[in-house]
C-alpha cells in the first residue's frame, strides 16, 4: 500500500489510561492512517483531527443531520459513529464533494432559491442531496420526504429547501437523460 | 425499580452525579397528564462518551468468548445508531464494545423453505431495497421505510434494532407479526433459537441469555395471496412511533378471513401480538370494514401492560390511536391480498 | 405604490438594488462549508472547558470537592467562584425600571443554586472528553431547598423564596394604561373573562453557544470570541466583571448559526471563560453541547394572563383589563422583563380598544432564566387579543372578519399614541403610519376566507376537521436608541463597511451592502462588509428586535453620505476650490475644474493622491451615529388553515397566508425567507415544542428528540405571501423590521384555526397549547358544545 497522505491524530499521552486503536480510512480521496482513542466520535475525528469543519455537531444524538457525511457511498450521521467504526471505509465530507472552486449546480440552485439562511445546517443538506442524486431519486418520489426528514433547519421553514431540492433532482435527471427539459 | 442486571438488556437509567441511581419516577405535567420518563434521565449534561475499550470481533464465536470474559456492562456494537448516542449522553456506560460488523457470515441473507434469515451485520437500507426481501417479505421493507430516516438506516442494522428494543420501535413489531426467531450463539458454540414472542415477553427490554450474541433473525416469508400492512402514528415524519401496527391477512376463495396476524407497538414499551383480535377476525368477511374496526378496538384493549405515557403522548392517547393504526394496517393488508409470491408489489 | 422616502443630499442614485431579489454573496462560502462559525475557528493551544452544572433546582452549596477531579487525566484546573477574581458578578439586565428588585443573574453560583443547569464550577482540560470525565468527578454537596417551578404558586406569600433578602418572588412590575384605566361595562355590554396560558419554549438555533478567550498584545488585552448578537454589550460586561479598562477587552464575533433571541444575552459562560483565561494565563475554549443548551440557554414565553374584555353589542371593544405573570426562571435575562411588558404594550395590536389597564409581573422560579425569543412577547400578546375577538364574534354572532373590521384603527388615525404602555426605552407607545384595513382585506382575499365553508364541508366529507384562523398584529421593530456605522474608501478604491449588525441568518451582509451600494451609486461588488469586532465598531446597540435593516441599514446609508461629504471636502482641498463646484453623481465625483470630469469612486483614492502629489493613495474614513428616538411598527394579517385527523389527533397545515407591511423592502427574497421561517417556527411552537419540568425542577426535555422541532413535513403545502410597503415617517428611509413577525402572527392564527376546527366540541383554546396530538384527542373526547345563545345578558363589572 502506498504511504498514506496524512498521518494524523492528536497523540494521546502515555499516562492517560485510555484505550487507543489504530485506524485507517480514506477521506475525500486521501488515505488516513493514525491512532485514536477508542471513544472518539467520527464527527470529532473529522472536524478536529482532520480539520474538516464543514460538518457540524449540532445535537450529538443523530436527530438533526448537521453532521451528515457520505460513508461507503451512503449518507450517514457522523455523530452516531465512532471513528473506529469507519475503519477501512471511504468517507466524503462536503469538502470532498465541492467543485474545485465556486458553486456547483446544486449549490447554485440553493443560492438562487435562498434555501439557506444562517448556513449552519447547510453542509448536511447538501451531502444528502448529492446522495439522492447518486441514487437517481425522482423529485416527486415519496423518498424525497424521507431524506428531508433527516435534517432540521431552524431558519428557513423548509419551503425554499423543498423547491431547491426538487429543482436539483430534476436538473440531475435531465442531465443524466441527456435531453432537454 | 429496574436495575440493569446480567443477561438482560439495560433500560436506560438516570444517574445523579454518577454516584446514585434514580429511575422511572412518575412526574405530573400540566393538565394532570402523568409521565414516566425512560430515556435521558441523567442529570449530567455531557455529550462525549466515557472511556471504554473497543474491540473488533473476528468471528461470532470470538465475540461470544470476549463477552464471557467481560463484565456485565460489555455490549455488542453493530450499527450503533441507538448505542452511540446513549453512550454520548452517558445514559449508558460500557466497559467494552464488541464490534461484530466484520465477523464472517453475519452479513448474509439466506433462505430456507418459508423463511428468510438476516444476519446481524445486515444494514437496514440494504434489506429495505433488497429485491429478495421485497419479493418475499415486503412487510419488512415497508416497515423499514418508517424506521428513523434513510441517513440512519444506512448504518443501523435490522438485528441491532431488534436487540435494542427501543420503546415503540418498529422492528420488534414486525418481528412479532412475522413469527421471527432469533438465532443466538452462546459460548462453546451453543446455539439457541428464540421466538420473538419470548424475547419481548416482558413489559420492556429484550430478554436474551446472558453473554449471548444474536447472529441472525429468521422471518417467515409471506404466502401467496397473503396481504400485509403497516401503519404508524408519529408526531412528525422522522420522529419516533407513538403507536404502530404490522398486520398480515390471508383470505380464502370466498373472501373470508382465514388467518390474521396483528402486532401492536408503541402503546407499550414492548410490542405484543393481539391474539384475541386475530381470532375475532377469522371467518369474517374481509369486505366489511367494521370487522377490522372491531378487531382494532380489541387489539388495543387486550394490551398485556398499561399503556405508557411519556413526554410525547399519554397512555390514553396511545390506546385510542392504536385503534386507528390497527384498522388502517388491516385494511391495507386486505387491499393487498391478491399479491402473489415472488412479485415485487412495491410499497404503498 | 413604491414611493421614495429619502431626503435629498444632492445625490440621485439609480434604483439598482433596493427592492431587488439580490442573491447573497455570503452563500458561496456557506455552501462550500466554510462558514467560519465559532466552533470552526482555529483555537491554537486552547484548552477545553466543561462546565459543572447544578443537578439541583434549589439548594445551598455546602462544599465543592475537587480532589478526585483534579487527579483525572488531562485536567489543568478546576475553578469555582472563589478562584475567579470577579469584581462584579452581576450580569446585565437592561429592562429594570424603578422599583424593580435585583434578581440579576450571577456569573457563577457561590453559596446557592437556583436552577438545574446553573454553573457551579469549571473544568479545564486538554480536550472535551477528558473535561467531561473530570466534571463527573467534581463532588458538590448540596443542601436541598424546596423548589418552586410554577409561577402562579411562586407569586403567592408562603412560597419558597429564591432570594430571601427580596422577601418575594415577584421581582418586576409594570403598570400600563391608555384612555380611562377605570373603564366599566355599560348596560348591554358583553364582558369576557379568560385566563390564557403560554407554555415554555426555547430557541434551539442549530449552532449551540461557544466562547473562546485568549490574551493578546503581550498579555495586555483579553480577546474574547463568542456567539453573541451583542458584541459591544459583551465587551462592556467583560470589562466590568473583570475590572478591566474597556480598551483592554476586545470582542470579536464570527457569523452566527441562528440566534432568535437566545444569543441576545450576556451569559455566565461569556464572563467565566475570559475570567479563567486571565487566571490561568492561557487560551481557553468552551463549546456548548445540545443538552447543556436545553438546560442553560435562555428559555422563553412562559406566561399566564388574566384578561377581561368589555365589548359593545356591535362587537367594538371598549377596553381591556389584563393581569399577567411571566415565569422568568431563576434570574433576569438581558431583556427578561421585555416579553411580559410587550403583553401590555402590544396586546391591542391594530385594534383601537381605547381603554387599557394592564398590570404585568415577572416572577422568579427555579427554572432556567428566561429571555426574549423571536417575537419577544408579541406572540402571546397577539394571541390574547385574537382569541378574545373570536370569542366575542362567536357570542355576538358577528362574522370573524367583520368584528375585526369594526375594531381596526383607520389610516387617518395614525400616527396614534397608544398611551403609557411603552418599554424598550420609550414611555409611550406611538404607532406610525399604516393601513391596517387594507392589510386585513388582502389577507382575507388571498386566503379565500369567503369560500372557506366549502373547504370545511369537503374536508368533513373525508372525515377531517378543518378550521381557519385569522390574526393580525402590530410589532415593535427597529428600536433605538441609536445605531452606528463606519465606512472606509480603501486605497484600492473599494468600499469597506463596518456594520453594527451581526449576520445570524437574516442576510444582513447582503442587505447592508445593497443599501450602501445604492446610496453611493456603485455596484455591490465594490462593497465589502465586516462586523462583530469591537476594535472596529466599538459602539453599537446590536442585532435584535428586527432592527438590522431598518436601524443598522439606516446607519449604513447615513455613513455613506458622510463619506460622500468627506470625499467632496478632500477634493475641494486638493483642487483648492469651493466645495460647491463639486457634486456627487451616481457613483463618483463630478469636478468642473480644470474641466468637467467624472471621477468614479474606484479611482478617487489614486486621483486624490495625484492631486496631492502623494506617492500612496490614502484611505478615507467616515463614521456616523444615527439617533433613533422612535421605533417603527410593522404589521401583518395571518390566516391559517388547519386540518385535523380525528382518528389520530394529527394536525396538518394545508394553507397559510401572510399579508404584511414592513415598509420599504430592501430585498424581497430575504424578507420572504424571514416570514416563512418565522411562521414555521411558530407552527412548531404551538404544535409540539414544550419544555417540561418535573415538580422537583428537573428539566425533562433535555435533547432534540425530546423537544420536537418542526421538520420538512411541517411546511404548509400552500403558502401565500403578499407585501405592501407603506413608508414610515419614524424611520429616515421608510423601513420597518420584518424578522420576527412570522412567529407573532402564527401563534394566534393557528390557535384560532384550531378553535375553529373544534368549534363543535366543548373545548377551550385559551393559550398556546401546544396542540399536540394528545391535546387534540383529549379535546375530541369532550362532549359536543351546547348551543351558545347569540346574546349573553348584559353584565356589569
Amino acid at each position: 500500500m502506498a504511504a498514506p497522505d496524512w498521518t494524523l491524530g492528536k497523540p494521546l499521552r502515555r499516562e492517560w489510561d485510555e484505550s487507543q486503536t489504530a485506524l485507517r480510512m480514506t477521506v475525500n480521496g486521501k488515505q488516513v492512517q493514525t491512532v485514536v482513542a477508542d471513544r472518539l466520535l467520527l464527527c470529532d475525528f473529522l472536524r478536529d483531527n482532520l480539520e474538516l469543519k464543514a460538518l457540524k455537531v449540532a445535537c450529538g444524538e443523530g436527530a438533526c443531520g448537521a453532521c451528515t457525511i457520505v460513508i461507503d457511498g451512503q449518507p450517514a450521521r457522523s455523530c452516531t459513529l465512532l471513528a473506529l467504526q469507519a475503519e477501512g471505509a471511504e468517507i466524503f465530507t462536503l469538502e470532498g464533494l465541492n467543485a474545485p472552486e465556486g458553486l456547483d449546480q446544486v449549490q447554485q440552485i440553493f443560492q438562487q432559491q435562498h434555501a439557506l439562511q444562517c448556513g449552519y445546517c447547510t453542509p448536511g443538506w447538501l451531502v444528502t442531496v448529492y446522495s439522492m442524486i447518486k441514487r437517481s431519486i425522482h423529485p416527486d418520489s415519496p423518498e424525497v420526504a424521507q431524506y428531508l426528514s433527516g435534517h432540521i433547519c431552524r431558519c428557513t421553514g423548509y419551503r425554499n429547501i423543498w423547491t431547491a431540492v426538487r429543482r436539483a433532482l430534476g436538473a440531475a435527471m435531465d442531465e443524466s437523460a441527456g435531453g432537454e427539459k | 425499580m429496574v436495575i440493569p442486571g446480567p443477561g438482560f438488556a439495560d433500560i436506560l437509567v438516570g444517574a445523579k452525579h454518577a454516584l446514585s441511581i434514580r429511575v422511572l419516577h412518575p412526574n405530573v405535567l400540566k393538565d394532570g397528564f402523568e409521565c414516566a420518563s425512560l430515556v435521558h434521565l441523567s442529570s449530567e449534561l455531557q455529550m462525549k462518551p466515557s472511556i471504554f475499550k473497543y474491540v473488533r470481533a473476528e468471528t461470532a464465536d470470538h465475540a461470544v468468548e470476549l463477552l464471557a470474559g467481560a463484565d456485565s456492562s460489555a455490549r455488542i456494537l453493530a450499527g450503533g445508531q441507538s448505542l452511540i448516542p446513549a453512550l454520548s449522553a452517558r445514559s449508558i456506560k460500557a466497559s467494552l464494545l464488541l464490534d461484530i460488523m466484520r465477523c464472517p457470515g453475519l452479513d448474509e441473507v439466506s433462505h430456507a423453505p418459508g423463511e428468510i434469515t438476516i444476519g446481524a451485520a445486515c444494514r437496514q437500507s440494504r434489506i429495505e431495497f433488497s429485491p429478495v426481501i421485497q419479493g418475499s417479505i415486503p412487510l419488512l421493507c415497508e416497515t423499514l421505510s418508517w424506521v428513523a430516516m434513510p441517513q440512519v438506516r444506512s448504518r443501523g442494522t435490522v438485528v441491532g434494532c431488534l436487540a435494542q428494543a427501543n420503546p415503540g420501535g418498529e422492528m420488534p413489531v414486525v418481528a412479532l407479526a412475522l413469527d421471527a426467531e432469533f438465532n443466538i450463539l452462546l459460548r462453546g458454540d451453543v446455539r439457541q433459537r428464540m421466538p420473538a414472542g419470548d424475547v419481548y415477553a416482558a413489559e420492556a427490554g429484550a430478554r436474551l441469555p446472558a453473554q449471548s450474541l444474536i447472529v441472525s433473525a429468521s422471518f417467515r416469508t409471506l404466502t401467496a395471496g397473503e396481504g400485509w400492512g403497516f401503519s404508524e402514528v408519529q408526531l412528525r415524519q422522522g420522529h419516533f412511533a407513538l403507536v404502530c401496527c404490522a398486520a398480515t391477512l390471508q383470505l380464502d376463495e370466498d373472501g373470508l378471513i382465514r388467518s390474521a396476524r396483528i402486532a401492536l407497538g408503541g402503546i407499550t414499551a414492548n410490542p405484543y401480538r393481539a391474539q384475541l383480535a386475530e381470532k375475532a377476525l377469522i371467518g369474517e368477511s374481509a369486505d366489511n370494514d367494521s370487522h377490522f374496526r372491531e378487531a382494532a378496538r380489541l387489539a388495543s384493549e387486550e394490551r398485556p401492560w398499561p399503556a405508557r405515557s411519556d413526554l410525547h403522548a399519554t397512555g390514553s392517547f396511545r390506546s385510542k390511536t392504536a385503534v386507528a393504526a390497527v384498522a388502517r394496517a388491516l385494511m391495507d393488508a386486505r387491499n393487498k391480498c391478491s399479491w402473489k409470491t415472488g412479485g415485487n408489489h412495491g410499497r404503498s | 405604490m413604491k414611493e421614495e422616502a429619502r431626503k435629498s443630499t444632492g445625490a440621485s442614485p439609480s434604483r439598482e438594488y433596493i427592492g431587488k431579489r439580490v442573491l447573497r454573496a455570503e452563500d458561496i462560502e456557506l455552501l462550500r462549508g466554510r462558514g467560519g462559525f465559532l466552533a470552526d475557528l482555529p483555537a491554537p493551544h486552547a484548552a477545553e472547558i466543561c462546565m459543572v452544572r447544578s443537578t439541583e433546582a434549589h439548594a445551598m452549596v455546602r462544599a465543592i470537592r475537587k480532589e478526585r477531579a483534579l487527579a483525572s487525566p488531562g485536567v489543568i484546573a478546576i475553578l469555582a467562584a472563589g478562584d475567579l477574581d470577579l469584581v462584579d458578578d452581576a450580569l446585565p439586565c437592561v429592562d429594570m425600571i424603578p422599583g424593580t428588585l435585583d434578581a440579576r443573574h450571577r456569573v457563577i453560583a457561590r453559596d446557592r443554586v437556583r436552577y438545574v443547569g446553573q454553573v457551579v464550577a469549571l473544568v479545564v482540560a486538554e480536550n472535551r472528553y477528558l473535561a467531561e470525565d473530570a466534571a463527573a468527578l467534581v463532588e458538590i454537596e448540596y443542601e436541598s431547598l424546596p423548589p418552586v417551578t410554577d409561577h402562579m404558586a411562586a407569586k403567592n406569600p408562603g412560597a419558597p423564596l429564591l432570594y430571601p433578602e427580596l422577601g418575594t418572588n415577584v421581582v418586576y412590575q409594570v403598570t400600563q394604561c391608555d384612555g380611562n384605566a377605570d373603564f366599566a361595562a355599560r348596560d348591554g355590554d358583553l364582558v369576557i373573562r379568560k385566563r390564557y396560558e403560554f407554555h415554555r419554549q426555547i430557541a434551539v438555533p442549530l449552532e449551540p453557544r461557544g466562547v473562546t478567550a485568549k490574551l493578546i498584545d503581550d498579555g495586555q488585552r483579553l480577546h474574547v470570541e463568542s456567539c453573541t448578537q451583542l458584541p459591544q454589550v459583551l465587551r462592556l460586561a467583560v470589562a466590568g466583571a473583570l475590572g478591566l479598562a474597556l480598551d483592554h477587552v476586545r470582542v470579536t464575533v464570527p457569523r452566527l448559526g441562528g440566534g432568535f433571541g437566545c444569543k441576545e444575552m450576556v451569559y455566565p459562560e461569556e464572563i467565566l471563560v475570559p475570567a479563567a483565561t486571565r487566571k490561568l494565563q492561557r487560551p481557553l475554549r468552551w463549546l456548548e453541547d445540545r443538552r447543556e443548551h436545553f438546560a442553560s440557554a435562555t428559555h422563553a414565553r412562559e406566561e399566564t394572563v388574566d384578561a377581561e374584555a368589555v365589548v359593545a353589542p356591535d362587537g367594538t371593544f371598549l377596553g381591556l383589563r389584563l393581569t399577567g405573570w411571566c415565569n422568568i426562571g431563576a434570574a433576569y435575562g438581558f431583556v427578561g422583563n421585555t416579553p411580559i411588558t410587550a403583553m401590555g404594550a402590544m396586546v391591542r395590536g391594530p385594534y383601537r380598544v381605547p381603554n387599557l389597564d394592564a398590570q404585568m409581573f415577572s416572577v422568579v422560579t427555579n427554572k432556567t432564566p428566561l429571555n426574549v425569543l423571536r417575537g419577544a412577547g408579541g406572540p402571546q400578546a397577539a394571541l390574547v387579543m385574537e382569541r378574545l375577538l373570536d370569542e366575542a364574534a362567536s357570542i355576538l354572532a358577528i362574522d370573524r372578519a367583520e368584528i375585526r373590521r369594526r375594531n381596526l384603527i383607520q389610516p387617518g388615525e395614525l400616527p396614534l399614541d397608544r398611551g403609557r404602555t411603552g418599554f424598550a426605552g420609550s414611555y409611550h407607545t406611538v404607532y406610525d403610519e399604516g393601513d391596517y384595513p387594507r392589510c386585513l382585506e388582502a389577507g382575507l382575499r388571498l386566503a379565500e376566507y369567503e369560500n372557506f365553508e366549502s373547504q370545511r364541508k369537503a374536508a368533513a366529507a373525508c372525515g377531517k376537521l378543518r378550521g381557519m384562523g385569522i390574526a393580525m398584529y402590530v410589532e415593535i421593530t427597529a428600536v433605538g436608541p441609536y445605531e452606528t456605522a463606519r465606512i472606509a474608501l480603501q486605497p484600492d478604491g473599494t468600499i469597506l463597511l463596518f456594520s453594527s449588525i451581526m449576520p445570524v441568518g437574516q442576510g444582513s451582509e447582503t442587505t447592508q451592502r445593497q443599501l450602501v451600494a445604492e446610496e453611493l451609486g456603485i455596484s455591490m461588488e465594490q462593497v465589502a462588509i465586516r462586523q462583530g469586532d469591537t476594535d472596529e465598531v466599538p459602539d453599537a446597540v446590536g442585532t435584535f428586535a428586527s432592527r438590522g435593516a431598518a436601524a443598522g441599514g439606516a446607519a449604513g446609508r447615513m455613513v455613506a453620505r458622510e463619506l460622500v461629504k468627506k470625499i467632496l471636502c478632500c477634493f475641494a482641498a486638493a483642487l483648492h476650490c469651493e466645495p460647491a463646484s463639486l457634486r456627487w453623481e451616481c457613483g463618483g465625483v463630478m469636478v468642473s475644474m480644470p474641466s468637467e470630469e467624472f471621477i468614479p469612486l474606484s479611482k478617487i483614492p489614486t486621483r486624490l493622491a495625484l492631486l496631492r502629489e502623494e506617492r500612496e493613495p490614502r484611505r478615507i474614513d467616515a463614521k456616523h451615529r444615527i439617533e433613533i428616538p422612535k421605533p417603527s411598527y410593522s404589521y401583518a394579517t395571518h390566516v391559517a388553515v388547519v386540518e385535523i385527523d380525528p382518528q389520530t389527533g394529527q394536525l396538518k397545515i394545508p394553507q397559510y397566508t401572510v399579508a404584511h407591511d414592513c415598509g420599504r423592502i430592501v430585498n424581497p427574497l430575504l424578507v420572504e425567507g424571514q416570514i416563512v421561517g418565522g411562521v414555521v417556527q411558530g407552527i412548531g411552537a404551538v404544535l409540539r415544542e414544550q419544555l417540561v419540568y418535573d415538580s422537583e425542577g428537573h428539566l425533562l426535555t433535555r435533547a432534540m428528540m425530546d423537544y420536537v422541532l418542526p421538520g420538512a413535513s411541517d411546511t404548509p403545502a400552500e403558502f401565500n405571501l403578499w407585501h405592501m410597503e407603506t413608508p414610515t415617517g419614524f424611520n429616515p428611509f421608510g423601513m420597518r423590521g420584518v424578522g420576527e413577525g412570522g412567529t407573532i402572527g402564527s401563534h394566534a392564527a393557528i390557535a384560532n384555526a384550531v378553535a375553529d376546527a373544534l368549534r363543535d366540541y366543548d373545548v377551550a383554546v385559551d393559550g398556546s397549547g401546544p396542540f399536540t396530538p394528545t391535546w387534540i384527542m383529549e379535546a375530541l373526547s369532550r362532549p359536543p358544545r351546547a348551543a351558545i345563545p347569540s346574546r349573553v345578558p348584559a353584565k356589569k363589572k
